[in-house]
């Protein structure tokens, strides 16, 4: 999964370097959090969520497969 | 590009410069009027007569064959791009599909147009890829066109990712859809209405209906509150609404 998510947003993004997914496992959930560099943070999310909600959409048929849930969370750096 | 517009002061003029501007005969083209235009008092308010002027079937055989007119040129060069951009979607889809740890083989098709190329996927769990109402394969297919370089809008060559002929499969159930709505709307003389479509199935919808000339349909409300209307013409009322 994490994997998935670090190759679509680099394919994405204009600063691939900047691309960084850290992967938490709970219990029956992943949380991965996603974070890009502060300009490219409108490529990851799209025009009115679209692209944000696709990799979501992605990420949920992959983990459907397996008996776990996944969450993206696209972090925000101040 | 094998129909031009043009104007003059008189539907015969614009019909002329057609003709001139495409370099043919008059029984080569069809014509249709786009405006009648005004004469307008003492040169005020007038309006130039518009037509559009296509070439008929026959006529660009021959033109491809002795002229060589400058659109035609154009047409490679919309392929290669088209070409480039599918090998590279298929990659990526490909890329995609193996980090979903899902085993697959993914092959290009040429599309319904010239410059859609179809992304075709073959899978097993092919449920799975497909989704809700298709919404995995529009995820698939978004992601893969954004990435591969498609243009937004209209411009430019475009990516369809297809498994297992969905996409014809949908466009016919949506279209059954479509016609047996339209009959209960009729049957009923009350307006129909069916919400939570993307944009691209009310758009089928749409195309379904509009030859029946006994309903109208109307989309009304934004974003995924947008819902498509069939109204058939006892209606009035919501016809005037919407």
């Amino acid at each position: 999964m994490k994997d998935l998510v670090q190759y679509l947003a680099k394919s994405l993004v204009n600063n691939p370097d900047a691309v960084e997914v850290k992967e938490t496992e709970g219990e029956t959930a992943s949380v991965l959090e996603l974070r890009v560099a502060k300009e490219d943070l409108g490529r990851i999310i799209g025009k009115q969520g679209r692209t944000a909600k696709s990799i979501r959409t992605i990420l949920n048929a992959a983990a459907s497969r397996t008996n776990r849930k996944v969450v993206l969370e696209i972090v925000e750096e101040n | 590009m094998d129909h031009v517009e043009a104007e003059g002061d008189s539907i015969d003029k614009a019909i002329e410069n057609a003709l001139k501007l495409l370099g043919v005969e008059r029984d080569k083209i069809t014509v249709d009027i786009l405006s009648e235009g005004k004469k307008g008092i003492l040169g005020f308010g007038s309006q130039k007569a518009r037509i559009r002027a296509t070439l008929r079937k026959s006529a660009i055989d021959l033109l491809a064959s002795e002229l060589q007119p400058v659109p035609v040129e154009e047409q490679p060069l919309v392929a290669a791009e088209a070409a480039a951009m599918g090998q590279k979607a298929k990659e990526i889809l490909a890329e995609i599909l193996n980090l979903m740890g899902i085993s697959a083989e993914v092959e290009l098709r040429v599309g319904e147009k010239t410059d859609e190329t179809v992304v075709e996927i073959r899978a097993e769990n092919s449920g799975l890829l497909i989704g809700r109402k298709g919404q995995t394969l529009e995820a698939l297919q978004y992601l893969v066109s954004r990435i591969a370089g498609e243009r937004g809008g209209t411009e430019g060559p475009h990516i369809v990712v297809d498994i297992e002929n969905y996409r014809q499969r949908r466009r016919k159930s949506l279209e059954d859809m479509a016609l047996r709505l339209g009959e209960k709307a009729k049957r009923q003389r009350k307006t129909v209405t069916v919400d939570a479509l993307s944009a691209a199935d009310r758009r089928i919808i749409h195309a379904a209906l509009q030859d029946d000339p006994w309903v109208t349909t109307k989309s009304l409300g934004q974003g995924s509150y947008r819902r498509l209307l069939i109204i058939p013409e006892g209606d009035r009322r919501r016809k005037e609404e919407a």
